[in-house]
Parts: C-alpha cells; sequence; structure tokens
C-alpha cells in the first residue's frame, strides 16, 4: 500500500500562497511578519501576503499537518511580544518538494518549447 | 484608532479563526503600521488590507467549513445529508440584533412600496404563455369599460377559460369594476384631464381601424377640449362618457361595406349613467372581453368582425343599405353577400358565439 503524504482537501491543487509560505519556512522557523518578509522577500516583492491571507493559509497548512507551531521560548523578539514561531513538518517538506518539482518539470517542457530561455534556470 | 478598526474588520473573519489567529493578525498589523510612515504609505497598507480582506474572508470560511465537512462523523456518513452543528460557533447576539433589523429594514421597505401603487404596465406576453394568476391580475387590472370604449387596442386575456363560463368570470370581474368606477377615486385635475386627451390625440390609428376616419379624430376632439366641452369632466368616467361618442361620431364609418362573411359586435355608446352602474359596466366588459377573444379565430376563417358602439348602423351590401336599429342593448349582427342576416341577442361568450358563427357561416375554418 503506497503511503500518500499529499493531503487530498483544503490545499489540492496547492495555492500559491500556501507554497510561498512552505518555502519561506524551509529556511528555519519563523512568525507570522517574518514569514510575510520572507515571501516578499524570495518572490522578489511579487507576493505580499496580508494579515488574513497569511493566516488562513497557515491555519489550512496547520490544519493539514504541513507546519507546525514550535515552542517560542529562545527565539528573538518573544519576550516582550507574543509571537507564535511556525516550523515545517516533514509532510510540508515533502509536499513542498513534490510542488517545486512540478513546477521544474512544467519549466522543462517551457524550454524546450523555447516559451523560456535557459538562463531562468 | 486605525487598529480598531481592524479589530473591527477582523470579526468578518469566522469565529475559529479569529480565536486562534486574531491577536496575531493584530500584531502583523501593528507591524505593518510601524514599517509604513507617511500618509502614501500608510494608504497604500490600507488598500492592501482591504484587498488582503477580499482575498482571505473566503480562504477563511472555507478552511473552517471544509473541516467541519471532514469531520470523523460526517466521513462515516457520506453519501447521506446531515446537519452540521453550530456547536464550536454560536452565534452571537449581535448576528440575531443585525438579522432582526435587516428583516424589519426589508419589512419596511416592501411595504412602503406595496402602498404606492404604480401605474399598471401589461406584460409583454409575445409568444409566452401567461400563468393562471397572471392572468387573474390582468383581468383584475383591466381598464375601466368607460376607457375601453374609446380604445379598442387594449391587451386581451387568452388563459381565461371560455367554455362558457361566465358566472366565474364576472365574480373575478365585479370588484375590480366596482371600484374602478367610483368616481371620487378616478377624480381629475384639468392637467391629468388633458394629458388623456392628449394621448388619444396621439395615437389614433392604435384606437381606430379605419386610417381615414382615425385621422379625423384627433381635431374633434382637440377642437371640443378648446371649447371647453370637457371642462365639466372631474373624474375619469366621466371624461371618457363624454369622449367616446365624440369620438364614435367622427370616426364612425357612414356605411359599413359588406364584401364578404362579416360578424358586426354591436353595443351602445357608454353614457355618464352607464358608467357609475356596474352592471351596465360589467356587461360592457364582458362584451369587450369575449368581442376581443373571438377576432383571431375570426380572421383566421377568413370572416370580418367589427365592433360597433352604436344606437343604429348602416351596412352596404352591393347597392342595397340597410338601417339596423337594435331592439336591446348589445348583440351580434351575422351577414354575408347572398344571404339573410342573422342577429343574436344573449350571446354570452365567445365559444356561444364561434357555435352561432358555425350555424350560420357553416364549417369555414372555424374551431372551437
Amino acid at each position: 500500500m503506497i503511503d500518500d503524504p499529499m493531503p487530498k482537501r483544503k490545499l489540492d491543487p496547492l495555492p500559491a500562497a500556501a507554497f510561498q509560505i512552505l518555502l519561506a519556512l524551509a529556511g528555519g522557523d519563523l512568525h507570522g511578519y517574518a514569514i510575510m518578509r520572507q515571501v516578499e522577500e524570495q518572490s522578489a516583492g511579487r507576493m505580499r501576503l496580508g494579515p488574513g491571507t497569511l493566516y488562513s493559509s497557515i491555519q489550512a497548512l496547520a490544519e493539514e499537518g504541513l507546519i507546525e507551531e514550535v515552542d517560542p521560548s529562545g527565539k528573538p523578539e518573544s519576550l516582550n511580544e507574543r509571537r507564535r514561531y511556525y516550523r515545517l513538518a516533514s509532510t510540508g517538506r515533502k509536499l513542498a518538494r513534490a510542488e517545486a518539482e512540478k513546477l521544474a518539470d512544467l519549466l522543462r517542457v517551457a524550454r524546450a518549447k523555447n516559451i523560456l530561455r535557459g538562463e531562468y534556470v | 484608532m486605525s487598529e480598531k478598526i481592524y479589530a473591527y474588520l477582523l470579526r468578518l473573519y469566522p469565529s475559529r479563526f479569529r480565536e486562534e489567529y486574531k491577536e496575531e493578525a493584530i500584531q502583523l498589523y501593528r507591524d505593518l503600521y510601524r514599517h509604513q510612515t507617511g500618509l502614501l504609505r500608510r494608504t497604500r497598507l490600507w488598500v492592501g488590507l482591504l484587498a488582503d480582506l477580499a482575498v482571505g474572508l473566503p480562504q477563511a470560511y472555507r478552511n473552517t467549513y471544509a473541516s467541519a465537512a471532514s469531520s470523523p462523523v460526517v466521513q462515516g456518513l457520506q453519501g447521506i445529508p446531515t446537519f452540521r452543528l453550530l456547536e464550536e460557533q454560536p452565534v452571537r447576539p449581535g448576528s440575531f440584533l443585525f438579522g432582526s433589523v435587516l428583516s424589519l429594514a426589508t419589512l419596511g421597505t416592501l411595504s412602503a412600496l406595496l402602498s404606492h401603487p404604480t401605474v399598471y404596465r401589461a406584460w409583454n406576453v409575445s409568444g409566452v404563455s401567461r400563468s393562471p394568476i397572471e392572468a387573474v391580475l390582468e383581468r383584475l387590472n383591466r381598464p375601466t369599460s368607460s376607457e375601453l370604449s374609446g380604445n379598442e387596442s387594449r391587451q386581451v386575456d387568452d388563459s381565461v377559460p371560455s367554455d362558457g363560463r361566465k358566472a366565474e368570470a364576472r365574480k373575478a370581474t365585479a370588484p375590480a369594476a366596482e371600484q374602478v368606477l367610483t368616481p371620487a377615486q378616478n377624480t381629475i385635475n384639468p392637467a391629468e384631464r388633458h394629458k388623456v386627451i392628449e394621448s388619444v390625440v396621439k395615437n389614433p390609428k392604435a384606437n381606430y381601424p379605419y386610417q381615414q376616419q382615425s385621422r379625423k379624430a384627433p381635431k374633434a376632439v382637440l377642437r371640443n377640449e378648446t371649447h371647453g366641452e370637457y371642462d365639466a369632466a372631474v373624474d375619469g368616467a366621466v371624461l371618457a362618457a363624454h369622449r367616446t361618442p365624440d369620438l364614435q361620431r367622427v370616426t364612425q364609418p357612414a356605411a359599413i361595406e359588406i364584401q364578404r362573411a362579416t360578424i358586426i359586435a354591436f353595443c351602445p355608446p357608454t353614457t355618464k349613467a352607464g358608467v357609475t352602474d356596474a352592471d351596465a359596466s360589467e356587461a360592457l366588459s364582458d362584451f369587450q372581453f369575449y368581442a376581443e377573444r373571438i377576432k383571431q379565430p375570426l380572421n383566421k376563417a377568413g370572416i370580418g368582425f367589427q365592433i360597433l358602439y352604436a344606437r343604429s348602423f348602416r351596412i352596404r351590401l352591393g347597392s342595397e343599405t340597410i338601417v339596423f336599429r337594435p331592439k336591446t342593448d348589445i348583440g351580434y349582427y351575422l351577414i354575408a353577400p347572398g344571404k339573410k342576416p342573422l342577429i343574436e341577442y344573449g350571446v354570452m361568450t365567445d365559444s356561444d358565439l364561434l357555435l352561432v358563427a358555425k350555424r350560420y357561416f357553416g364549417p369555414v375554418g372555424l374551431h372551437d
């Protein structure tokens, strides 16, 4: 029996915002505002998540077990402000990888069809 | 202040979302606000927040209800209709209040709209069959007999049964006739009177089949208005009673030329006394109603049909001219070249008239 780590409900297909959050958390545990900044940075300013989109995506990801909340003790900025930190779970990492591979496949097709030049990948 | 507004906006999110992330969302807002200085940047921040609200709200609700739908209990009952419990999201008292206010406002608006009568407009029924309710409504909204006598181009109800159930038809129309014919409710001022006259003048062709005669009608009506002959008409019924004979005098052809099988439906002109008599107006209303209904089948069968409001009329058949004076008020004059005329009184409905026509003209494509 094949163990399918892919969630089939709310995040199928994976929304762009959720994918960006998974990528942001791949670099380490982050709180909401840091995730937002990281997403903005990694998308070269093309994606700016607002609080509503950010936390509804976080809610969906957390409920699917793709990310998890971590104990903020020892984290910077956590002493004076009650911030919650999130970490990428192993299933989340698998999903992010699968999504990235899917996109990479698409990129290969686009290059083969001369839609994209080689410098993008 | 702006933080309070944002906190208020967050109340739009599902309670489960707010329970979990409200504090964080506000904290995030504070961070953003702190880093966006200047009016332009803060305006941009708010535009972004509103756009985020539009995107984030549906997602938050989808998250909440998608997870509710996939709870173990519901999964176990897939394919069977189930109810969702609001246990986790009890309805807030504010929602009850909002719902009550909204309901009251809706009811208030509806009652205000219903208490302001609007001008009745017939449905555009070309090619579309009306429902029985529409048919009854149209019947109830039909103009008074006095108005109809000057306007033969009204819409005809084709949904009411034509099998002689006149008593039922009378029952349906009686209240409307009584209501409309009350002079006190039909009072018109000089401006309205002029408007009515103007409408007749503007569209004579729609009211009279004879083009040559219809050209005379506007002049006669305008002349009478200038001479103040309508000044005494303080209500619509009286105005119509005055107007109808005027128009009839002008537009009535000198003699009806009979060149083919023809039926002439005749009825005396409306008088002031007649329009205030509920029985008379009801009889006239029925006459007009059934006369309009029978036009089409007769025309299809090649039989001419005319409605006359006159105490007498002349018919020219070849070189012969016949003057006819009806014995009673309403009736039908059937005539064809080479045939002796037949006069029928007491014909109640269009079906009855069809039977009479079949008997007189023979089966010439007439169907019930």
